[in-house]
């Protein structure tokens, strides 16, 4: 498997969520899974961890034509969100919304569920 | 509605429960029984799809919208051969419903040699195009089994051509919906019954005839083979082995959804027309992890509407096992057991499950909002597993294409779906790997693009250009698949009438993984008048090879047209060019992680253009050599991760500044209440 651990990484206490967060079981934070940075308590959303940016989906795909039909969403119904690592800056997840639509709280895991299960069960989140 | 229907639609697609004398039989196996006669049974519907697909003739019938499976007695699933992994679960509950409502019923009856027919949506199909065979297996005067046959079928006799109606604002612009009836008895079709159907389907009679028959003979040739078998191995052998099947199935999901993480996991997409009219909906899931059961939540989505865009609460838990079973439970046996501990809630009166009224034809376009739903949120779930080699955010939720309506050239009166567009959608990214371009259909896997040659020689139409289109690829670490620019020009035919389901023009779904951009959107594109024949027939290599080429890069003459994907039925006339292009896959990861190898290579085979390379990827190159430029790109991406520090902020000041916004107001007015989606008006339809 090809993910980058980071340098810190304990193949303990690191659950691995995603191809960029680890969840430290011990510490019960999220983090990074580059560069280690915290990104906040695990029972809580990860993104009010990250940087946040809005973008304007023509900077990522290039409209074509000009009109209302350009090969790009449109601009004013549709927005980028993206959440960035505040440490490596790493692009750790983007969202497409309408203009002021809630950010999602994607992942929302049990985490004293997860800790019983690798107390019995081991560390299958950091294969 | 009948409480017996109401019930079925809420449960019919689970396993019934099993009677004793059926756990006695489980238990009474012997060593191989389930081993050899579960590979048996498919077998058989193998052979029975083998009969439909030489008798049929229509596309969908042959590119694979279909079904043949054997059923229990009961009318639960145990061996389907598919199409596509929607039917997996829609045969159950016209079966449940005729033995619920006919069987005892001495006008009706369920009787050896019957025949039942089928496709209304509200009687557990998913909508009128896909038509329904059954028949009754029984061996020793006891019902065994049932054979069921399904295929799409692009007519339907509803106010436009091709099945989905765009335009419908009720079921009563869609055509011909069958509840579950007995077309036959005795092994004979009923001929007044056929021509009832045959004069309604007056755009394609020859097509409605041929297919009906093809549906009941492979539906007849798996009666035969069932019947064979339980003759030589017993009744009490078939009950076992079927309810083992379904066993087998549900301990499978049961062990796998157990050893996913608890908790839940959210994705919300976006839809841009009501089929009728340009507006944002909602559709969004929760899917909740909890031992071993699994919970679908779409509580959210956006209320029903007057336009054709709405679907039932079955069709969604349909396409839901179209996400479960290409993906988390793929290996498992298709049977009911798939769904047995799985619950899907659907909010009554959201686009998802509209009223009995509402038109549904479309609804697959409305189903298919839970690939990329279901594809993000799934995989949020197994990437920390050992299913981490199926995290994939899957497809767009366009999966549909062009329909064709008029008289060849050969002067036969054809309506039908274009096979290729349909099955030339790209797949997502996956953790190692880019996704596949121009993978299929997302509905099913099995579906096989028609060949140039063979839509040439059924319609009135010239291939202007067929390949994959730059840019329609999400980009990430790993790229999305491609779709496929498709151009066609009307030839030989004075006129041609075309409608489109296809959607997507203002706002994507088919989201990235884990920072991956989605694909793009595309839009309908028609030229109106134009002089390529003329070109072509000149000897002139002067004429549009892609969508960007046809959208005003490459001038033909004739008025050019931008426009909504969707569409209601319009006619364009000898040399009028139509693009029914597709959409790509998702991207995986951060963009500037990418092999900048890979990048180049991406410009060299005209997956991406040049300009997407240095901005969105970061990679510099000399595009003559395409030689890379190793300092360069180094220094350009680090330049990006500054960029992204100078735009971003903290979440709270984020927050702060964007929950105080809103798209514009026209862009809401089938949205529901903003943001809830809660229904803030009334739907009338007449």
């Amino acid at each position: 498997m090809d993910t980058e651990l980071h340098a810190g990484s304990s193949p303990v206490a690191d659950y691995h969520v995603t191809e960029y967060l680890i969840i430290d079981t011990d510490t019960e934070r999220w983090k990074c899974a580059r560069c280690g940075s915290d990104l906040g308590p695990a029972r809580g959303n990860y993104k009010e961890g990250c940087r946040v940016a809005e973008r304007d989906p023509r900077e990522v795909h290039a409209p074509r034509v000009d009109g209302p039909y350009t090969f790009s969403p449109d601009p004013l119904w549709c927005r980028l969100v993206e959440f960035y690592c505040p440490g490596c800056l790493a692009l750790v997840e983007v969202e497409y919304l309408p203009p002021g639509h809630p950010i999602t709280h994607d992942i929302e895991i049990d985490i004293d569920a997860l800790k019983a299960r690798l107390a019995t069960t081991g560390q299958e989140g950091a294969k | 509605m009948t409480s017996d229907l109401e019930r079925l639609l809420a449960t019919g697609m689970k396993p019934e429960s099993p009677s004793q004398e059926e756990l006695e039989a489980v238990e009474a196996l012997q060593v191989g029984d389930y081993e050899i006669l579960s590979a048996k049974l498919v077998l058989i519907a193998q052979e029975g799809k083998e009969v439909m697909t030489r008798m049929g003739i229509s596309s969908m019938l042959h590119s694979g919208d279909t079904l043949v499976g054997v059923y229990t007695a009961a009318g639960d699933l145990v061996a389907p051969v598919l199409g596509t992994y929607l039917h997996s679960v829609t045969g159950q509950i016209p079966i449940k419903f005729i033995l619920a409502e006919y069987r005892d019923d001495p006008s009706v009856g369920v009787h050896e040699g019957d025949i039942f027919y089928c496709n209304e949506a509200l009687y557990g199909g998913i909508h009128n195009p896909d038509q329904f065979a059954l028949m009754p297996v029984f061996n020793d005067g006891e019902l065994v089994a049932w054979a069921v046959c399904g295929a799409h079928q692009a007519e339907t006799g509803g106010s436009d051509p091709g099945g989905e109606i765009t335009q419908a604002k009720t079921r009563h612009d869609e055509g011909m919906k069958l509840s579950p009836f007995k077309l036959g008895a005795n092994y004979r079709l009923s001929e007044d019954l056929l021509r009832i159907m045959e004069n309604f389907i007056s755009r394609a009679p020859r097509m409605q005839v041929t297919d009906v028959k093809a549906r009941v003979a492979a539906c007849d040739r798996v009666r035969v083979r069932v019947q064979e078998l339980a003759r030589k191995y017993g009744n009490r052998v078939l009950r076992g082995l079927f309810r083992r099947m379904i066993q087998q199935t549900s301990a499978g999901v049961r062990r796998r959804v157990g050893a996913w993480p608890d908790g839940t996991y959210r994705h919300v997409v976006f839809m841009d027309t009501t089929g009728h009219d340009a507006s944002l909906l909602r559709a969004q899931v929760a899917i909740t992890v909890r031992g071993d059961h699994l919970i679908i939540d779409f509580g959210g989505t956006s209320p029903e509407h007057e336009g054709s865009y709405n679907a039932f609460a079955h069709i969604i838990a349909a396409h839901c096992a179209v996400n479960l079973y290409q993906f988390p439970f793929h290996d498992f046996p298709i049977s009911s057991g798939m769904l047995e501990n799985v619950e899907i809630r659907v909010p009554k009166g959201s686009f998802f499950d509209a009223g009995s009224e509402a038109a549904v034809s479309c609804s697959p376009l409305v189903g298919a909002m839970v690939f990329p739903l279901l594809g993000v949120a799934l995989s949020k779930i197994m990437y920390s597993g050992e299913q981490r080699d199926l995290v994939c955010g899957f497809c767009t939720s366009s999966a549909s294409a062009v329909m064709v309506s008029g008289v060849n050239q050969f002067g036969y009166r054809v309506t039908d779906f274009m096979g290729y567009p349909l099955n030339a959608y790209g797949l997502a990214a996956r953790h190692d790997r880019d996704g596949v371009d121009v993978f299929g259909f997302p509905h099913g896997p099995w579906g096989k693009a028609p060949d140039v040659e063979d839509i040439e020689q059924e319609f009135p139409l010239l291939h202007l250009y067929e390949h994959e289109q730059a840019d329609t690829c999400g980009f990430g670490r790993y790229r999305g698949g491609c779709g496929a620019a498709v151009g066609y020009v009307v030839y030989g035919t004075r006129y041609l009438a075309f409608t489109s389901s296809q959607k997507e023009s203002k706002f994507p779904s088919a989201n990235g993984l884990f920072g991956g951009y989605a694909a793009t959107v595309l839009p309908g594109i028609r030229v109106m008048g134009s002089d390529v024949l003329e070109r072509m027939r000149g000897g002139t290599a002067d004429v549009p090879t892609d969508d960007y080429e046809l959208a005003g890069q490459v001038p033909v003459g004739g008025e050019l047209i931008l426009e909504h994907q969707t569409r209601g039925v319009s006619v364009l006339h000898e040399g009028d060019i139509l693009a029914a292009s597709t959409n790509g896959g998702g991207g995986y990861g951060d963009v500037l992680e990418r092999d900048p190898e890979a990048v180049v290579a991406d410009v060299r085979n005209a997956v991406i253009s040049a300009e997407t390379a240095r901005r969105v990827y970061g990679v510099v190159f000399d595009f003559e050599s395409g030689l890379l430029d190793e300092e360069g790109t180094k220094r350009a991406r680090e330049q990006q991760r500054q960029a992204r520090r100078g735009r971003s902020r903290p979440y709270a000041e984020f927050v702060a500044e964007w929950s105080a916004r809103r798209p514009p107001e026209e862009s809401l007015k089938y949205f529901g209440e903003w943001p809830s989606a809660a229904p803030n008006r009334e739907v009338v339809r007449i």
